[in-house]
């Protein structure tokens, strides 16, 4: 038996070939879905219990440092109380879990064409009149995790989670931060990472990353520190993030600088090597040389380019909305904001060390 | 879904008895057709983990001072991961990795989602599919973990033209609240 299968693997093994970056694009596998059932997540610096959690290394603006202690980071089911009463949760749907999946680029195309593309995803968002409200009450329908609800046996999808810290900043009194979001749903999110063909002068992971945050109640309040007098709390009720970093026109590029690649500004270095770059490539590179024509109404000989242009002004999912029903401070109402359509043309952001 | 003891008395009975009848039925094997092996359902078991993972508890690597983390004797110095995103470019690393992360009671085994299974609604009768669950530990600790966060011009900070910026530093220590079953299985492509 073993002569007999191991004679058919050498033969296999001496036709074996690489496959190109276009042919893995077409592999159109089974991705895995993960569904985290029954579940809840806290931690928290509490020296009573041997429990530590803290960040340190950061500075403030004297130099001096910062140390952040985290009381309390927690993820739960709704009706967690700001983690004083932690509840499970179900993260993902059975029928529509997070996953982890190769696309084929064809499908995304611009700079993903032809090439395999990685995708970290959570639930997909569905028709509008097929999902559930993704703020309790909303117009926009499309969300798919659930609310509890014991009558239907729905343990539910939507999480509270919440963060609470004491910041020492230097010689200064302690302050305690506090930040707690309430039945969230993250439902349409998504990291998606393509790399470079072997002919892009450019050789660096790209990718495109879609953020959605919805919550009815968002607040953030700052204490003194073991102090229950919390001054001022910043309430953002209904709030909705639709946030688009990346397309596939102007994918987003991380990296850091590495030796020789100082970022320059009049002759002078402004960031060395060792620190983080984040890029969008510019739209007016995304189809460069080609201008749009003259008359600019696409009727002369370059259509393409025009049309180019018309879709990628005209495609609401290249925008960006921040939106929030009710902004309280203080327990004052102080009416609706809105932040819809925004348009990422350019993004380039450097580190730099202030040492 | 640990295995229980009786469960295991009784994996090992039929064990047993199945090795007695195979024993005698050898003479008379016959092989089974796909559609009649599609039909065998195995005996869901599974097992239970517990144990520690520890990095660089004593000692560490050479050259951690040139990062600033002090290795000398009785301080302990992490290990480092590194990567680079662009050709050319600098590192994204995950440094002076250190610490423990104890745990027990982790589970591993296959389950059958039916209707019967609470808390997804109508979802589990639609579903009706085996899936790999991963029970969370029932005590999750960490006992002097930490990392530090950085970006660095160079993979090792013995290189020539080594620059590090670090970002931040995570100190965990103490028992972890963390329950839940990981659901994993296959999508429809």
């Amino acid at each position: 038996m073993l002569f007999l299968s191991g004679v058919p693997a050498a033969v296999w093994a001496s036709g074996m070939e690489p496959m190109s970056n276009r042919e893995m694009a077409d592999v159109r596998g089974q991705g895995v879905g993960i569904v985290m059932e029954d579940f809840r997540f806290a931690h928290g610096h509490d020296p009573d219990n041997d429990q530590t959690f803290r960040l340190s290394g950061i500075t403030n603006k004297a130099g001096e440092d910062v140390e952040v202690l985290v009381d309390q980071l927690y993820i739960g089911g709704s009706g967690s109380e700001r983690g004083e009463n932690l509840q499970t949760v179900n993260l993902g749907r059975l029928t529509n879990p997070f996953g982890i999946d190769l696309l084929d680029g064809d499908g995304i195309g611009g700079d993903a064409a032809g090439k395999a593309v990685f995708e970290y995803a959570a639930p997909e968002k569905v028709a509008q009149d097929q999902g559930v409200a993704c703020l309790p009450g909303g117009t926009d329908t499309g969300c798919v995790s659930r609310a509890p609800n014991p009558e239907q046996d729905i343990r539910g999808e939507r999480m509270d989670l919440g963060f609470q810290a004491t910041v020492q900043s230097g010689s200064a009194p302690a302050k305690s931060v506090n930040i707690h979001a309430e039945k969230a749903v993250v439902d349409g999110s998504y990291i998606q990472l393509w790399g470079a063909t072997s002919d892009d002068s450019r050789q660096q992971l790209r990718g495109r990353i879609q953020t959605n945050f919805y919550t009815p109640s968002l607040t953030v309040s700052a204490c003194e520190q073991g102090g229950t007098s919390c001054n001022t709390e910043i309430a953002f009720n209904d709030f909705m993030m639709e946030l688009a970093l990346g397309n596939e026109h102007q994918p987003l590029f991380m990296g850091v600088l590495g030796v020789g690649q100082e970022v320059m500004t009049d002759g002078e270095v402004v960031a060395g090597p060792g620190n983080f770059r984040l890029e969008l490539k510019a739209i007016n590179d995304a189809r460069s040389p080609d201008p749009i024509n003259e008359a600019g109404d696409g009727s002369s000989d370059d259509n393409a380019t025009y049309d180019f242009y018309s879709d990628y002004y005209s495609d609401d999912e290249y925008r960006s909305d921040i939106e929030v029903g009710s902004l309280e401070v203080g327990g004052q109402e102080m009416g609706a904001t809105r932040m819809k359509g925004m348009l990422f043309q350019k993004l380039d952001v450097t580190t730099r060390s202030l040492d | 879904m640990a295995i229980q003891g009786d469960g295991v008395r009784d994996v090992v009975l039929a064990a047993l008895v199945a090795f007695g009848l195979a024993a005698n039925a050898a003479a008379e094997m016959e092989s089974m057709s796909d559609q009649d092996l599609s039909g065998v359902s195995g005996q869901y078991g599974g097992m239970s983990l517990s144990g520690d993972v520890t990095f660089n508890e004593s000692g560490g690597p050479l050259k951690g001072e040139a990062v600033g983390f002090d290795c000398g004797e009785g301080e302990r110095c992490g290990a480092r991961v590194a990567a680079q995103l662009n050709q050319g470019g600098g590192w994204i690393v995950l440094d002076d990795l250190q610490g423990t992360f104890e745990f027990m009671g982790l589970t591993l085994a296959t389950r059958l989602i039916t209707g019967e299974d609470t808390g997804f609604g109508s979802d589990a009768a639609d579903f009706n599919r085996e899936v790999i669950e991963i029970g969370l530990p029932d005590t999750a600790r960490f006992t002097d973990f930490s990392y530090t966060m950085a970006t660095s011009s160079t993979a090792r900070p013995g290189d020539s033209d080594f620059r590090q910026v670090d970002r931040l530093n995570v100190d965990i220590g103490g028992d972890v609240t963390m329950d839940g079953n990981a659901l994993i299985f296959p999508t429809e492509p």
